[in-house]
């Protein structure tokens, strides 16, 4: 590893890191009589959530929303995405609808999520998979329309069954694509997810800062907040990792 | 020679693209009989629809009339490689084993053997994009044969290679091919190509699709580019050539 990867790695992005905590304790901790909570007490803030177990349950609470919802969108997205690639009749009956919902805002659906499926876990999850679902399959049938032509012909040259075809030359010939659309649907998933927990959760990360902000707690809301960026970053980072593997490196050189 | 000592027999075959003029015409249909081991050289101009001979020949396109017979398994060796980009050479040789057109699978000495013969054995881990082009057109040939293949459709497999390269990939390529009496039928616009490894040379002409000329070829095969065999090939062809391009344009 030469030098410049490592400054460019891990030294500049914890120069800035540094800078802004900088920043936050010299705004904060010069006037003791302000509600703005210094980066101490964030953390002292952090310790006394560990001990009451609420900031883990919350934190899994929003996790949970997130694997079912993005990850069934994901699922189907690929599965419509694909059918609609192969079959023409149905490209044409849903291509225009799925087009029209991609652009109806996730968060406009919460007024129907609440009146469907109450308070709780349900319309968060909805929430998370309207968000998903219709770009994902855009996402997919883009993926496959740009597939190199050269691999289905190498399927049909080794006479694949139609199953093998799909799943041992298309999908792996779109995963890279594919993978770059996850990372972009589970950050829009994980906003989506937030706003929806604050109006209509009973628990979670986004319910979290609803709740911290009602009791004037600016401490736990900035707790959440880095919280929420620090799990996204992860979650992004997991992808990243997998799309920076030797076998799905070679659509980017 | 008999007929049952054809791989591939074309016959009456005629084919037009939707709304287009034929590429092969009824009134002028084609007819080819390419025996066992045989290595032939399709050669004309661009757009002369070669390639849409060897699609027909491989069953990616259907015939308006006629038929194409294939007495063996068929690959196609593309011009751009058509290796499996997310697999290992070695996986790219495994899914060749695990998919083999043969009746039954090959066995691991031959496996060994391919290896061996195409050099391949210290790039086995390695992914295609991380090959020479030379060597990533000898892994598909090599998965080709490892798949069983007894006819090889090759469309210009070495035109994206450097100069020297393409000699020495398409001297050792061809070496194999004919040590297994692999049926070949390369489809090329280089001269000195088909004058360095084809028994049998077609020269074709355009619209329709035409044979105008048919070139029997002498001496072992890869001809080497130094030998007598191949200046007398490419003498040979280069008349001919020369000879179908005047006629064509007194046509």
């Amino acid at each position: 590893m030469n030098v410049q990867r490592v400054s460019h790695q891990f030294l500049l992005p914890s120069v800035s890191v540094f800078l802004l905590g900088a920043l936050w304790w010299w705004a904060t901790a010069s006037d003791a009589a302000s509600v703005w909570p210094t980066p101490v007490d964030v953390a002292r803030a952090f310790l006394s959530e560990w001990q009451s177990q609420r900031l883990w349950a919350d934190w899994w609470a929003s996790m949970s929303r997130i694997l079912l919802g993005a990850g069934l969108a994901m699922v189907l997205g690929i599965g419509l995405g694909t059918l609609c690639w192969a079959n023409a009749t149905m490209r044409s009956a849903l291509r225009p609808l799925v087009d029209f919902l991609r652009f109806v805002s996730p968060i406009s659906w919460i007024p129907l999520a609440i009146l469907w499926f109450g308070i709780g876990d349900l319309p968060v999850v909805f929430l998370i998979f309207v968000s998903v679902i219709f770009p994902m399959t855009i996402a997919t049938m883009s993926a496959l329309e740009n597939m190199p032509q050269l691999l289905p012909r190498v399927a049909q040259d080794f006479r694949l069954s139609r199953s093998s075809t799909m799943l041992e030359v298309i999908l792996p010939a779109v995963w890279p694509d594919l993978l770059t659309a996850m990372r972009v649907m589970l950050g829009m998933a994980w906003v989506v997810m937030v706003a929806a927990e604050m109006i209509a959760g009973k628990q979670g990360l986004g319910f979290g800062i609803h709740d911290a902000r009602n009791g004037m707690r600016i401490d736990l809301v900035i707790l959440y907040m880095l919280l929420i960026g620090a799990t996204g970053w992860c979650m992004d980072r997991g992808l990243r990792w997998m799309q920076s593997r030797p076998r799905w490196r070679w659509k980017n050189g | 020679m008999a007929e049952t000592d054809a791989a591939l027999e074309l016959r009456d075959l005629s084919f037009a693209y939707p709304g287009r003029e034929a590429i092969l015409s009824k009134s002028s249909s084609l007819n080819l009989k390419i025996p066992r081991g045989e290595i032939l050289a399709l050669v004309g101009p661009s757009a002369v629809g070669k390639s849409t001979l060897l699609h027909l020949m491989a069953g990616h396109l259907q015939p308006q009339s006629g038929e194409v017979r294939r007495q063996g398994p068929t690959l196609v060796i593309y011009q751009k490689d058509a290796l499996l980009p997310w697999l290992s050479v070695e996986e790219n040789l495994q899914f060749a084993m695990t998919y083999a057109l043969g009746a039954s699978q090959s066995a691991e000495h031959e496996r060994e053997a391919l290896i061996q013969a195409f050099q391949l054995g210290s790039h086995m881990s390695l992914f295609p994009r991380e090959l020479s082009g030379g060597l990533r057109q000898r892994v598909e040939v090599a998965r080709a044969l490892l798949a069983g293949a007894e006819i090889l459709l090759m469309d210009e497999p070495f035109s994206a290679l450097d100069a020297l390269t393409r000699v020495r990939v398409r001297q050792e390529t061809f070496q194999i091919l004919r040590r297994r009496r692999t049926t070949v039928v390369l489809v090329t616009h280089d001269l000195l190509e088909a004058a360095q490894v084809a028994d049998r040379v077609l020269i074709l002409a355009p619209n329709p699709c035409q044979v105008k000329n048919e070139l029997r070829l002498q001496g072992e095969i890869p001809r080497q580019m130094t030998g007598a065999d191949f200046q007398q090939s490419f003498q040979k062809l280069n008349q001919f050539a020369l000879e179908s391009e005047q006629a064509e344009v007194a046509r």
